[in-house]
């Protein structure tokens, strides 16, 4: 059986989208991985996805990126694909109060369903659409200090931040991830000393970097 | 109801209409006729309508899409030639107000035996989309190459899941049944070692780590209308409507096909985890013709003919005491049985003659369908392959797969609406 490894990346992030239908979840993925923007795009039923591949600290990094539905009955299909993800961008859109108002909801799906340390990111999606603003930058900014996330007001239709919010978010995954490696490779050389006895699982550390997330 | 102001509504009703009112303009956006006003109003109305009437389920995302072919077939009586250069305003809006009722009759004669696809959790489609890998699974690799005792043994294992998909529709009262499935599943799970052998593509697509759910949820949500160019979703809808009350499951086989066919399970071997996702939910169908359709709808229908007709048959010979129960339980009625299961072109064309003659002095339908008037207006073309050449002008009725006819449609209001 032809068994392709890609080996053009050290590092494999899988990362979420959520947020209310009709903000902009799908357009900020197809702007981000193919350039593209539609201003008629189709609903998401269930999940879509794509990958990009990007540099992070000299280090090639592969996204892969799961859109979600955003309608409340698809939230039991969806919450599946929070299980490995290191990060989640969760998006309103400006014009519209209410899926502002909603993040916080969104805030406790991710608590109840995904990894305890995802990097979270919020972005206020249209900020293209100006003249029709519902919510400032400030009362977004307020709300991330707030709830400990990265905040950025992006819009896919001119690509305001589109790049930024992924770069942002992803730098911020990498930085966890070598971190927990460097932490996993001290523990080794401690755990090499005789007599100390601890048993750590380099393996699985390791796994969690460089593969797996995808077999969720 | 439809009209009545936000006062009068409920949170949940306030939300539905937010809903819709996000989806309606994303409708068939690639279809310019869609985002004319008016029909973005009508589809709005059948869809609240629909979904206020269904609370269980109400409305969700993609049941946007399954209105579309109805509107098309029932505006297409006003409207000549292509889509593209339709304009709704050419409709009084009496005619409107109908083709609305007619959609709404229509989604609702639909969806009525799934709407388990789309409650909580959507447990309806979590069922299909297992089905369709177990399927994939048993039927992967080349149909020629498939022996006959396979297809007996396979026969048994669907008669099991064709008859597991039934609970949610009718009363499980006989224990006769019970056991019988009982002993079927228990046949199956002692062939199945030797059928489980060499089957490239789900083999493949497990090592991979892709689950069924993550490329087979939408094409169960909006039954396959997306993964096709949308010229062609009303001749796909035909054999939808054909199946009736064995759609879930000839959706089951249509979803195999898509697997399956056009040597895409080669392409499949070379893919990796990424590029499957990204296949399977962009297949490249958007150059489809009705040719490519035909041989999707008809490899279906001849699995789905090989099933039921074998296995009635054999369950009528290895359990006779049962044989009424199961007739009754798949609702073919009792001359099906006899028809010879990959099809017998001459005797359906004498069934279409009599159903002409018939319909002139009123014809009465199966369970659930109105009866049909001297002013009735049928839809759906006749068509099933090369059948297609017996469409008599002006009347279009939908045909059923053993040989009874199938009224989808007339021109009369649901109560209340």
């Amino acid at each position: 059986m032809a068994h392709r490894v890609d080996h053009e990346y050290e590092y494999l992030f899988k990362i979420v989208l959520i947020g209310d239908s009709g903000v902009g979840k799908s357009n900020i993925l197809s702007r981000y991985t193919r350039n593209e923007f539609c201003l008629e795009s189709k609903s998401t039923i269930g999940v879509e996805f794509a990958t990009r591949t990007l540099q992070v600290e000299g280090k090639a990094v592969k996204a892969q990126i799961w859109d979600t539905a955003g309608q409340e009955r698809y939230r039991a299909i969806t919450s599946a694909y929070y299980r490995g993800a290191v990060g989640a961008i969760l998006v309103y859109d400006i014009t519209k109060r209410q899926t502002f108002d909603n993040v916080q909801r969104w805030l406790r799906e991710l608590r109840n369903h995904a990894d305890s340390n995802i990097v979270l990111m919020m972005a206020g999606n249209k900020s293209d659409l100006n003249h029709l603003r519902a919510v400032s930058e400030q009362d977004g900014q307020a709300l991330a200090e707030k709830e400990g996330l990265s905040f950025l007001e992006t819009s896919a239709l001119d690509a305001t931040n589109i790049q930024k919010a992924f770069q942002t978010i992803l730098t911020e995954v990498y930085h966890i991830v070598s971190k927990k490696a460097l932490a996993a490779q001290e523990a080794k050389a401690n755990a090499s000393i005789p007599g100390q006895g601890t048993t750590i699982n380099v393996a699985e550390t390791s796994g969690n970097t460089k593969k797996g997330c995808c077999s969720t | 109801m439809y009209f009545s102001t936000n006062a009068d509504r409920s949170d949940d009703e306030i939300n539905m209409l937010r809903q819709i009112s996000v989806d309606c303009p994303r409708t068939v956006p690639d279809v310019a006729f869609f985002q004319q006003a008016q029909v973005q109003k009508s589809l709005d109305v059948v869809l609240y309508t629909w979904a206020i009437r269904h609370p269980a389920s109400g409305y969700v995302q993609g049941i946007n899409d399954l209105v579309t072919p109805f509107l098309v077939v029932f505006l297409s009586e006003y409207l000549d030639e292509s889509i593209d250069s339709w304009s709704i305003s050419d409709l009084s809006s009496v005619n409107i107000t109908n083709i609305e009722a007619n959609c709404y009759w229509c989604l609702s004669q639909l969806l009525d035996g799934m709407q388990d696809h789309y409650t909580f959790a959507q447990p309806g489609i979590q069922r299909l989309v297992f089905k369709l890998k177990e399927f994939v699974r048993r039927f992967d690799g080349n149909l020629s190459s498939v022996n006959i005792t396979n297809i007996e043994a396979d026969c048994y294992w669907c008669l099991s899941q064709l008859l597991d998909g039934m609970q949610d529709h009718y009363t499980f009262a006989q224990p006769g049944i019970q056991r019988l499935v009982f002993k079927l599943k228990e046949l199956v799970r002692r062939i199945d070692g030797d059928l489980f052998r060499g089957k490239p593509v789900s083999r493949h697509v497990e090592n991979q780590g892709l689950e069924f759910l993550q490329f087979a949820f939408r094409w169960f949500n909006c039954l396959l209308i997306r993964e096709i160019p949308f010229h062609l979703v009303t001749r796909q809808w035909d054999a939808y409507l054909a199946e009736g009350d064995a759609l879930p499951d000839f959706l089951k086989l249509i979803d195999d096909r898509f697997v399956v066919q056009f040597q895409w399970s080669d392409t499949l071997q070379n893919l990796d985890f990424q590029e499957l996702v990204m296949f399977l939910q962009h297949l490249p169908t958007h150059n489809w013709t009705y040719q490519e359709l035909e041989i999707v709808l008809s490899r279906a229908y001849m699995w789905h003919d090989l099933q039921v007709g074998n296995l009635l048959s054999e369950v009528k010979a290895a359990y006779p005491m049962n044989a009424e129960e199961a007739d009754a339980r798949i609702s073919l009625p009792e001359e099906d049985v006899t028809v010879p299961p990959m099809g017998d072109k001459q005797r359906k064309i004498v069934a279409v003659k009599e159903f002409e003659l018939q319909s002139d002095g009123g014809f009465s339908t199966e369970r659930g369908f109105p009866t049909v008037g001297q002013n009735s207006t049928l839809v759906f073309s006749f068509s099933f392959d090369q059948r297609k050449g017996e469409l008599p002008p002006g009347n279009r009725f939908c045909y059923h797969k053993q040989g009874i006819f199938r009224i989808l449609m007339l021109r009369q209001k649901p109560k209340g609406f």
